[in-house]
């Protein structure tokens, strides 16, 4: 926080970034009218959520982003010698203040879709809900590859892919890709569980659905699973320093 | 021969880019694929889109399928970064020694910026098209003078896509105002470029806004002519369009690096 012009101008350039990206999701359901039956605003609620638990979740596990940076300078040695659980050393190496630009532009399209879409004090809990359960996708999904570089050391870029490109796919109702993309969006990583299903029998049905309120819960359980699978993977760390 | 040995200097910054980029093939194809599942995942986005109805689209489904591979291919167009070497230089003031070099040091950044883009572009592009056209839905171009048109038109934009990259760099050598500049830029660009959707999608007000910038020429204008949907006038107001910003670009980048260079203080022995 010493450089205020600095991060200012850094928060603001994330915002702008996702801000356009969002103007041109507007454009086209401008152009388009709806997406297989979902208005603009019922999309911008999926957006919304994934998009805010994503900077969450990116902001807090940073470490595990830069992961293969703490191997490569053998600074993974130390944190092994700390009596404190190497996840969270890992978590704590870098708090990225920078993805609040990201939560204030999504955050604003999810509350801008709860008023528009005149959600009641039961769906508002759900969103909270879908909330946490996202962001604890996300993080299991950074930890997830994070893992792999106890296996490669350098994070190959193709990861990029399930976490930015789930931020992508998940933002749009799920029924439009082919069906391999929906099984691992739903199976292998557990996405559609706290954002598709959910959004979908909120809005669609028009009454509650309990099963709706288990799902998120999905999320969690991923985080659990990918931490089980990190201290698997720490078993198999060789130091590549000297 | 003079003006060969004047050359020297400029080719080796090429040479050098080449053997970093052929040096990490693991990497270039784990990029491929994260190109293509970027790729599909659009095709089914606009795919669905098309679904709804398409009343008053100026492209065929086809044609935007094409449009996304090919934004896809020629992603490593986009000018999205400073060169992390520039930055380290500028961070750590090494950046004096470069003055002392026998070369023009806007052409010697601008030539490194060129390879910076022409040799990922080269590299990425052949086998994602290849990939796409076989089996993904990639048209080929509308005829073959189209064909050539869009060759000279990407040439453009490689070269227009250097020019802003080594304003990016120049504006490394002014603190905040550059750090601003680094992040708006390439925002705007992704937006303005064609790269986030097809700019013939967006409301007609804000696209005259936009036909006036440079970034379209980057995405929006080598597809446009791929696509056969330009006139052969409109292709060479294009061109002209391109190369006025190309021009323009590169004064403002000289003249801002003269500026910058006749502030720096050299501190220490």
């Amino acid at each position: 926080m010493q450089y205020k012009a600095s991060f200012c101008l850094l928060t603001f350039g994330q915002f702008l970034t996702t801000g356009l990206e969002f103007i041109a999701v507007i454009a086209l359901f401008h152009r388009f009218g709806s997406i297989q039956g979902w208005s603009l605003s019922q999309v911008a609620l999926l957006y919304g959520i994934v998009g805010s638990s994503f900077a969450v979740a990116d902001a807090t596990c940073r470490g595990f982003d830069k992961f293969s940076d703490i191997v490569k300078r053998g600074d993974f040695d130390r944190y092994l010698l700390r009596p404190y659980s190497t996840a969270l050393q890992v978590a704590s190496y870098e708090v990225q203040l920078l993805r609040i630009g990201r939560l204030l532009q999504a955050g604003i399209v999810l509350i801008w879709a709860v008023w528009h879409l005149n959600l009641n004090i039961w769906d508002i809990a759900l969103v909270g809900m879908m909330l946490v359960g996202t962001t604890c996708t996300f993080a299991g999904l950074l930890i997830l590859s994070a893992t792999l570089t106890f296996y490669t050391v350098n994070t190959p870029e193709i990861v990029n892919a399930l976490t930015y490109g789930g931020v992508e796919t998940a933002s749009f109702p799920l029924s439009i890709y082919p069906g391999w993309l929906i099984i691992l969006f739903t199976w292998v990583v557990p996405l559609a569980f706290s954002g598709y299903y959910p959004v979908k029998s909120m809005i669609k049905s028009g009454h509650l659905n309990y099963l709706s309120y288990v799902m998120p819960l999905g999320g969690i359980l991923f985080l659990v699973l990918s931490l089980v699978i990190w201290s698997i993977g720490e078993k198999h760390y060789a130091s590549t320093g000297s | 021969m003079s003006r060969n040995r004047y050359m020297v200097p400029y080719l080796a910054l090429i040479g050098a880019r080449l053997r970093l980029e052929t040096q990490y093939r693991a990497a270039a194809i784990f990029g491929m694929c994260t190109q293509i599942f970027w790729g599909l995942v659009r095709v089914a986005i606009f795919t669905a889109f098309y679904k709804a109805g398409t009343a008053h689209l100026s492209m065929t489904l086809a044609q935007t399928v094409t449009y996304l591979w090919l934004v896809q291919a020629f992603i490593r167009i986009m000018p999205w970064n400073v060169d992390p070497e520039i930055r380290a230089m500028v961070h750590q003031g090494t950046v004096v020694y470069e003055l002392l070099r026998p070369v023009d040091l806007f052409w010697a950044w601008y030539i490194r910026a060129l390879a910076g883009h022409s040799i990922p572009t080269a590299m990425r592009s052949a086998p994602i098209f290849l990939v796409a056209s076989l089996f993904l839905g990639l048209q080929l171009p509308y005829s073959i003078v189209t064909g050539f048109e869009w060759f000279i038109a990407l040439i453009l934009a490689i070269l227009l896509a250097a020019a802003i990259t080594t304003l990016l760099n120049v504006s490394l050598l002014f603190t905040i105002v550059g750090d601003g500049i680094q992040r708006v830029v390439p925002a705007i660009s992704n937006f303005a470029s064609g790269m986030l959707i097809p700019l013939t999608f967006l409301p007609l007000p804000l696209q005259s806004f936009i036909d006036f910038l440079p970034f379209r020429d980057l995405i929006d204008t080598p597809v446009r002519i791929y696509l056969g949907l330009t006139t052969e006038t409109q292709t060479l107001f294009l061109y002209i369009h391109a190369l006025i910003w190309i021009a323009l670009l590169i004064f403002t980048g000289r003249s801002l690096m003269r500026i910058a260079v006749s502030r720096f203080e050299v501190q220490g022995g």
